[in-house]
Formats: C-alpha cells, structure tokens, sequence
C-alpha cells in the first residue's frame, strides 16, 4: 500500500493518471499511452472471477508480462505505456501500448530505383522487426540502454556475435554508460557522446533509414545504434568510401555499376576542385587554355566590373542560399520559388552584367556532381574544402592547389573513428573492402579490419 | 591545428598576388614582326582584341627596349603564350632573336619562324597569325623547338620558308653559319621534303609519246643515307596516279615500269642538282657532317669533298578508281 | 608498414635528379648514359647492401638533416620561382610550403606512410601519361657519336649512385630489411632511365648544355588531341611530390633525434628564413648547383663514421 500512495504522491497534478481497484487488485495506467482496446482484452475481461488468485500471472493471458522488483523500474514501466497490476505483494507490468507512430512508408532520405521500399519509423518495435525480418540467426544481439534523465530513451545496440569484434562492442558499452544528460531527442545528438565532434569536418557515423543498408552492414561486421523516436540508425565504424556509392548499386549487373561507380569517384573530385582550377588557369596561368577559347572568355568578361575571385564567391554563395531555401520552403507554397532562383543565376544576372557565362557553367558544374551524394553531411564538409581551396588558388595559383590537396590528403588519413583510419580501403590497401564499397567484384572474404572471422561462405 | 589555419589565412592575406593577372589586362600577341634598320630594331605586334587585331610598333636598339616602347600606347601586358608566328626580315641577326625566346619562360614552344620580303603582310580586318600559321602548318615546316636545334649544333644549318605578299609559301632560303644565302624555289622544296621524309609531294613526269605530263603524287617515303666512300642516298616511293593525259595502256606491267623509269630519272636529277646547289652555298641544311661525324669520328673529310650517288625507286602501286 | 616505407623511399631516391641531377648526368656522360645507368645502379645496390646504419648520434644527425633540407629547399623554391610563380618573392613561395611541413610533422608517423602510398598512384598516372604522349618525338639521330672520355662516364655513374641512395640515409630503421629496398631502387632506377632516355633523345647533346631544367623543357611539347597543349604545370607536380616527401623525412629524422616537437618547428623555421635570405645571392645557387656532390659525399661519409652499426645488434 505503500507503494500506492508513493505513487499518488509523486503523480499529483498529473491529469492522465487512472487509478482502477477492482476486487483487490489496483490497476494503474497512464491514459494518454495505453491503447484502451487492449486493456479491457487483456486485463478488465478476466478479472471477472469470483476469485483472484494469488499469482495473477496465471490468469492474465497477454504476452508479454513482466515483474517489477523496485520502485523506478514501476516509474519507468508505467511512462513506457505498461499498465501495472499490484495484487497484494506481487506487481506485474502488462504490455499495453498504444498506436501513435504512422505505417511504414518508402524512404524520404534515400530513394533507389530498384530494392525494397521499406523504411524505418518511430516505433522501436517496427524497427527491429524489420531488421529481424533480414536476419533470422540467434547471433544477433542487442543489448539496450536508456538515456536521459528525463526523457530515458531507450537506445540499443546491436550486433551479430560471431562476426563482429569484440572489443569495439566494449568501447561503445562504455562510452553509452557514460552519457548523463537531461533528454536526448534524436540519434544525432548521440553523435558528440560518442566521438569528439570538433576533430574534422567529415562525419565520423552514417546515418541511415534503410533495413537493408542495416542488413548489410551487420553482415559484414559493423554495429548499429537505434533510438526509440527516431527513424534512422547509426552504423558504427565508418570510412569515407561508405558514403560515395548507394544500396541499389548490388541489385544491378556489375559491369554497368561499376562504370557508374568510377564516375562518382571521379565527381568526388571534381566538385571539391573546379572552382579552384578555374581560377588558377584563367588568372595564372593563362597557358592551358587552347587560344579559340581564351579569346571568347575575354571577349565574355568584358564588361564585368568585378574579378574573377569576387564573381566567383558571389556565385557560390547564391547557390549555397538557393539550396538552403529550397530544403526549408514547404513545397505546397508553390514551385514558383524555384524558379525564382533559377532566373536570378541565369539570363538575368548575365545580362545585367554581374557575372560572365563561363562562371555559371562552372559553377553548375560544381553543384551538379555534389548531388550525387545523398547525405547531407559529405555536401557539407565537401564545401568547406572547396572554398578552402578557392582561397589557396586565389593567392597561389596552381602550385597553392596541389599544396592544399596535400593538406586535404593528410587531414583525412591522420582521422581516426574508434580505433579504425578513415581512409580504409585506400589507404592501408584492402582488397576484400574495395570490392564491397568501390567497385562490384566476386567477394568471398570479410575485411580483416572489421571482424576476425573472415570465412563467408559462398558470395 | 587550429592556429596554424588562422596563420596561413592571416599571412596569406597580407602577402599580395604578385602573379595575379586578370583576363582583360593581358594583350594576346599572334604574331610578332623582326626588322633591323640602321642599326635599330623596328617592331611590329599584332594583338588579338575582340576578334580584331590591333597592330603596334616600336623601334629601339635593343629587342627588350623596342617591345616596350610598343607597347606604350596600350595599357595591356604582353603574354607570349599562344604565339603564332614570328616573322624576320633579311636583315636582322637570327641567332639574337632565337636566343631571347629561348630564355623567356613565358613562350609556348609550337609558333613557326617565316622569313618576309615585305613589311606590309598585315591585314588590319583579319588575324594574320593565325592564317600564317595554317598555311606552314600545311606545308609541314618545322617548329620552333626543332629550330632551336640548329642554334646550338654547329653541324647542322638554318632553313626557312620565305612568305610573299599574298602570305603564300613558294621558296625557301638555306642559311649557311647564319647568313642569308639564295633562295631556291618550289621544285626544290620538293626534293628537300623527300629527302627528309616530310608529307607528301607531286612530281610530274613527260609521257613517253606524246608531249603531255603525268603526274604522281608520293604516299610513303623512305630515305636512307650512308657514309662509304661516296654518300649513298637512297629513296624508296609508294605513289599514286593523279592526273594521267597519256595514251598508253597502264594496265601492263611494261607500261608501268616504262613510267617509274622516267619518275626516277626525274627526281635523280632534280636531286643532284639541289646538293650541288647546297655545296655552292655552303648550307648545311640536312645534317651531312652530323652522320659524317658518327660514322667517322672525326671531321677530315667534310660534306663538301664527298661525291653524291642518289638511287631512286618508285612504286606506283595506286590507280584510283579507274581502271586505265 | 614494410611496403609503405619502401613507397617512402621510392620517393626520396629520385628526389634529388631535379634540375641539377639529371642535368648534370646527361652532360657528362652524353651519349653513354645508360652505361653510368647500369654502373651507378650497381654501385648503388653495393652501397645499400654492405652500409649499415644505426641513426642514434644526435648532434650530427640534426646537423647534416638540416644540410640537407636545405640543399631540398633551395632546389624547390627555385624551381617553383622559374616555372609557376615567377614574380613572387621567394619568401612567400616557401611560407605555405613550410606550413604544409610543420602540419604533416604533427601527426603521426604512420600519417606519412599513408599519404606517400596515395601520391605514388598519381606519380606513375602522370608519368605514365607523359612517356606515352612523348615517346613518337624521340629521334634516333640524337644519339649520335660525341667524343666523351671514359672517365665522365665512370664520373656519372659515381655522381648517379651517390645522388639516389644519400637520401635513403636519413630514414634508416632497425627493422626493416634490405632486399625489398633493393628492389625498389631497380624500380626506381628503371624510371629514371626511362626519363633520361626520353630527355636525351628529344633534345640531343647540344641542348642538353643550354637548358637548366631539361624534363621541364621536353613537357611542353605534351599535347592532347592537338588542343590540349602547355600542360607541363601540371605534369611537373611529379616532382614538387617527390622533394616535398624528402623534406618531410628530413624533417621527420630532425624530429626523432631531438624528441621534442617545438624545438624542431622553430629550426624549420629558421631554416627558411636562412635559405631564402641566401637566395639573393647568385653565388649561393650557383654553388649549390655545382658542387652538390661533394656536399652529399661529405655528408655521408659523416654519417656513416657516426652511426655505424654495432656488431652485436642485428
């Protein structure tokens, strides 16, 4: 009894607190969290007995029942939708949860062409299915924390036992043991927790919607984080060739793919260098470029007032706003804004003699082969480079970009995530790892770097 | 880490851009005219602006001080990157002209060098440049990186084309120690590219009967020359049939025998006389003494006191689409 | 790791043949280079096999480090001074570069391994890229008969052995062994012959004596379907690579004698200040130029009296 009135303490002022005593028992639920259909099945219907044995257990016939043995872990039951039974000495939770995520729908973030269309959702328990659905083995195992002073999400991780090594599983036990903190509302506020967010501007975690992204990368040995309220999961190590190709890369014929795969590569490059090359040439060295061409580009500039690394900065900046604006601005507004944009960066901008063609193109260009990644944290780190680099050729020309792209170089292999170098499959040379990311081959072995067991099976 | 960024900012901004130079302020040169009179330099630029050339002169006793007083009237840089042509007069000192762009290291290596008989070549509506260096480009004359050659080796001589007032090439002038010698013409520079495996030529040949001309054109050339006793040349021709006004019946063996004899009694001849010509003037132009030298190892015996024997073969393999 | 530091010093074994080495081989032995080819590659192959080093004297390893990353910083500034920035002070062409040297020295050593396993990738591409483009202007008529002594070509192959394994010097470790750096030196070898073939045959005897920098000279005549032409700022970032990655490892030897990171930042910069206040004089240069070999034939001889390895270790 002195538990009910701890509760009736504690829970004042709180409006969907609901008190039931029936015969003997007190039934507690929050109304707001539970789903009133499966209480009145799983509970209110038997207790219409002349007689309440003393293990209620025996009578309730829910699937999913749990004893409580303290006074927090009552708390915590009753805020995560369980409805609690005291019956004399004995309490017992019941799972009762209510409906309040939406279906399943096709991925926002990540569309492919071909591959399943399923994504995950704010429900712990839709997620996880999903995956278990790919992964039918015992071996899977996850293993659940719950952070957050007040807010007490509930975090898991998991992994697959025989593949994955064991002591970056310890790494990240340790340092999700350690997080005190008020609330957490999404995965990436994770992020800083688990790795020093100020080292480099690349993204140390991949962030994913997709189940089968999920399945793959438990099989080859990585460890997935998923958070309750939050439809994405976090994939744990991660280097740099994991951002570059999509899923829907292995559903195709290899010999096609592959071809694809060299021209992201290539765009890789080319987004973060143009800028950069088409200033050192125009301005430096003028030699380069065939004579037909330089003729027209200085007949083209002839009225611009500006130079060219002012003309230049002026364009990026503009795209830069037009790309922001057009992720915020609702759609239902209209399309017309869009457009708006479009008119400003073209004919109108050129003929008001602002900035010349040739900058234009290059800088459509540039944006183009940056939307061939779909994660919106290599776009970003990619132009901090790029106009890192822009700089250095506008002071030095070309011998400023290969000293910049030196710089580049070692800033990315001297990057470290748990333990792991950033630049994997590259840089310590592996070959089993180029042929998952990089380019589509016959594997038959797991990298070493990633689990000991390397033996696959038949690939 | 952090600092070091701030630094390389911080200093980079207050170093200046000293080789910063903006598009419009750089005057693209097409061509650039030689000329020495009482003891100046008079030169003529042509620079591309807005698609129409602008022509400057200068005049100064030496070559850096003529280019600056031609350029003072423009407010624009000289930029020798995308040179066409270079064009000298009979009068100027070659060897001074080549130097200085050999030490600028700001001039590209593909322009051609042309000797002018008159000053008045430059047309002021289009790029005479550019049309120059088609023209040479067609007839296969040697760059500037390989004349530069022939400033260091004392072994091997100096030869330009010569360009007329209507920017046509008909003649050739050899050098002999840098020092204009004559000039030699069409015919001449026919034999000159046969003898160096250049391209492609014509030849004409008299008919058997009647008092009507045939003429081949050369499709593959070797030549061969080797030091014995006498300097043996020899040349073997794949040619095809151009233009045929006889009336004898090519598709007999005999016929076409009969017509290679008479190609190579041409060209035998024409031969010999060119190399007598060039022992006159004393012009080394296709590198006698350098084989001379790697055969023998010594220079006792130079080019000059050696005989010439020349053997020509011609093939004529191709008749076109006619049978006859 | 064993790989990666053989990578390394593919790298420091051809640093050297900028501007003064090539030259200097070529113009003495003309036309018999690839005899000084052959010599110098066996000498040097001797030279790594029975010269064994134990880098722990400290004094005379900082001191003849700096030597050398001075000998390596007055080569690229002046180069970069002729070909890219020609109106730049020298100052402020070595400024960023010196930067790009302190940053790469703070990390750790595994960092250069890493880094230098990447930059050989784009090495062969462009090198790959140039012999192939240039191979149909070589003419067979420069390789005629000069009448050059025996004893320049005993010289240059003397000048070739002593110019690629003097940088090897500086990275000596105990552990790793000696048969793979051997067959990275016939690698390197083998491309440098290439190149001497190519440089010699486009530009004959006589040229060779006129041009100060004759691989930059033959990369102007690169040209890409006729329209791509004047690419040789490009190509020579072949050799800005290969003298950056030796001073790095002058740097790094600096770094591992002293043991303290601040000291060997400041003696970097010293270094600078120092070598491009002596680049205003004519003298300087051209005595760098001319008596290298005996600066490096000094030097080495030096650490080897030093360092010489003890008998008991292995």
């Amino acid at each position: 009894m002195s538990i009910l009135e701890n509760i009736k303490k504690d829970y004042q002022k709180v409006s969907d607190l609901v008190i039931k005593d029936i015969k003997s028992i007190h039934v507690i639920y929050l109304e707001t969290l539970v789903s009133q259909d499966k209480i009145n099945e799983y509970i209110l219907k038997f207790t219409n007995v002349y007689r309440i044995p003393k293990d209620i257990k025996k009578l309730i016939p829910s699937p999913n029942i749990k004893n409580i043995s303290s006074y927090d872990e009552l708390k915590l039951f009753l805020e995560t939708g369980f409805t609690i039974i005291i019956n004399k000495e004995q309490i017992i939770a019941i799972e009762t949860k209510g409906e309040l995520t939406r279906s399943i729908e096709t991925p926002s973030t990540e569309p492919t062409l071909y591959g399943a269309k399923d994504s995950l959702n704010e429900n712990f328990q839709t997620n996880l299915g999903l995956i278990k659905r790919r992964i039918k083995s015992e071996h899977l195992k996850d293993e659940t924390f719950n952070i957050g002073r007040f807010s007490k999400t509930m975090v898991n991780i998991l992994y697959i036992d025989n593949i994955v090594e064991k002591d970056l599983v310890l790494k990240v036990r340790q340092k999700l043991n350690n997080i005190v903190i008020d609330g957490i509302n999404d995965i990436g506020e994770l992020k800083q927790f688990l790795h020093k967010d100020d080292e480099n501007v690349f993204a140390a975690f991949r962030i994913t919607e997709r189940p089968d992204v999920i399945s793959k990368s438990l099989l080859i040995g990585k460890i997935i984080i998923l958070m309750d309220t939050s439809p994405y999961a976090l994939i744990i190590p991660t280097f740099l060739a994991d951002f570059i190709n999509p899923i829907s890369d292995d559903y195709t014929k290899s010999i096609n793919v592959n071809f694809l795969k060299i021209l992201r590569f290539f765009c890789f490059f080319l987004s973060l260098i143009t800028p950069a090359i088409y200033i050192s040439i125009m301005t430096f060295n003028q030699e380069t470029i065939p004579t037909n061409l330089l003729l027209n580009f200085q007949n083209q500039r002839t009225g611009v007032p500006f130079p060219s690394i002012v003309e230049c900065i002026i364009t990026l900046i503009t795209c830069e706003i037009l790309r922001e604006s057009d992720i915020r601005f609702p759609s239902k507004y209209g399309s017309a804004i869009s457009i708006l944009g479009g008119l400003v960066l073209g004919e109108a901008a050129v003929s008001a003699g602002i900035v010349s063609p040739i900058m234009i193109i290059v800088v459509a260009l540039t944006f183009i082969s940056s939307m061939i990644f779909t994660d919106l944290e290599i776009m970003n780190a990619i132009r901090m480079w790029r106009f890192l680099f822009l700089l250095a050729a506008c002071f030095y020309g070309l011998y400023g970009v290969g000293l910049t792209f030196i710089f580049f170089l070692t800033n990315l292999a001297s990057y470290e995530t748990f333990g792991k170098p950033y630049l994997f499959p590259i840089a310590p040379l592996d070959k089993s790892y180029i042929k998952e990311t990089l380019i589509k081959m016959r594997n038959k072995k797991r990298s070493k770097m990633l689990s000991k067991n390397t033996y696959k099976g038949e690939a | 880490m952090k600092k070091i960024i701030i630094l390389f900012i911080t200093i980079t901004l207050l170093t200046g851009c000293y080789n910063y130079h903006e598009l419009e302020t750089l005057g693209i040169t097409s061509s650039i005219l030689f000329d020495y009179i009482d003891g100046k330099y008079n030169l003529t630029i042509e620079v591309i602006e807005e698609e129409k050339p602008q022509l400057f002169k200068g005049e100064g006793s030496t070559i850096s001080e003529a280019l600056d007083t031609a350029l003072r009237s423009s407010g624009k840089l000289l930029s020798y990157y995308h040179l066409n042509t270079v064009l000298v007069t009979e009068n100027v000192n070659i060897q001074e002209i080549l130097i200085y762009l050999m030490r600028n290291p700001q001039v590209n290596n593909t322009f051609y060098i042309v000797l002018a008989k008159e000053k008045d070549i430059f047309d002021e509506k289009e790029d005479t440049g550019k049309k120059l260096n088609d023209i040479l480009k067609r007839n296969k004359s040697s760059t500037f990186f390989e004349l530069s050659k022939t400033l260091v080796d004392d072994k091997l001589d100096l030869v330009l084309p010569i360009i007329e007032s209507d920017l046509s090439v008909k003649s050739m002038m050899p050098f002999s120690n840098f020092k204009t010698t004559k000039e030699m013409g069409i015919d001449d520079i026919e034999i000159y590219r046969i003898l160096n495996n250049i391209g492609e030529s014509y030849f004409k040949g008299k008919c058997p009967e009647n008092e009507n001309f045939f003429e081949i054109n050369t499709n593959n050339v070797e030549t061969k020359i080797r030091i014995k006793d006498k300097i043996e040349i020899d040349v073997d021709i794949e040619a095809s049939i151009a233009e045929f006004n006889c009336s004898i019946d090519t598709t007999e063996v005999k016929n076409i025998e009969k017509l290679q004899e008479i190609i190579n009694k041409n060209i035998q001849n024409s031969s010999q006389t060119f190399i007598q010509e060039l022992q006159n003037y004393k012009a080394d132009i296709m590198g006698f003494n350098r084989l001379i030298y790697n055969k023998r190892h010594n220079l006792n015996k130079k080019w000059t006191d050696y005989e010439y024997v020349i053997n020509v073969e011609t093939h004529i393999n191709k008749k076109g689409l006619i049978l006859k | 790791m064993k790989k990666e530091y053989n990578i390394l010093n593919y790298f420091n074994m051809r640093s050297l043949f900028l501007g003064v080495g090539l030259s200097k081989i070529l113009i003495d032995a003309k036309e018999l280079f690839w005899l000084a080819l052959i010599l110098g590659t066996i000498l040097g192959i001797l030279i790594l096999k029975f010269i064994h080093l134990d880098l722990k004297n400290k004094v005379i390893n900082t001191l003849i480090a700096s030597i050398f990353f001075a000998i390596g910083l007055t080569f690229l500034l002046n180069m970069i001074a002729t070909m890219y920035l020609t109106e730049t002070p020298k100052f402020f062409i070595g400024i960023p570069l010196i930067l790009l040297i302190i940053y790469i020295l703070s990390k750790k050593e595994i960092v250069l391994f890493r880094i230098s396993s990447i930059l050989i990738v784009i090495n062969v591409f462009l090198f790959m890229a140039m012999f192939l483009s240039l191979i149909h202007s070589v003419d067979f008529i420069n390789f005629s008969y000069t009448n050059t002594p025996l004893k320049n070509v005993l010289f240059a192959s003397l000048e070739y052995a002593l110019f690629s394994t003097v940088p090897t010097m500086i990275t000596r470790h105990k552990k790793f062994s000696d048969t793979s750096l051997i067959k990275t030196y016939i690698v390197s070898s083998i491309t440098m012959g290439l190149l001497f073939f190519l440089t010699y045959g486009m530009l004959g005897p006589y040229l060779i004596e006129t041009y100060r920098y004759p691989e930059y000279i033959i990369l102007k005549e690169v040209t890409f379907f006729e329209t791509l032409a004047n690419l040789e700022n490009f190509i020579s970032f072949i050799w800005i690579f290969d003298v950056l990655i030796f001073l790095v490892s002058c740097g790094n030897t600096i770094k591992k004698s002293i043991n303290n990171e601040k000291i060997t930042f400041t003696i970097i910069i010293l270094l600078l200040f120092i070598v491009s206040y002596l680049n205003k004089f004519y003298e300087y240069i051209i005595t760098t130029y001319k008596y290298t070999f005996f600066i490096l034939l000094i030097c080495s001889s030096l650490l080897y009296l030093f360092n010489r390895k003890t008998h008991q270790d292995d």
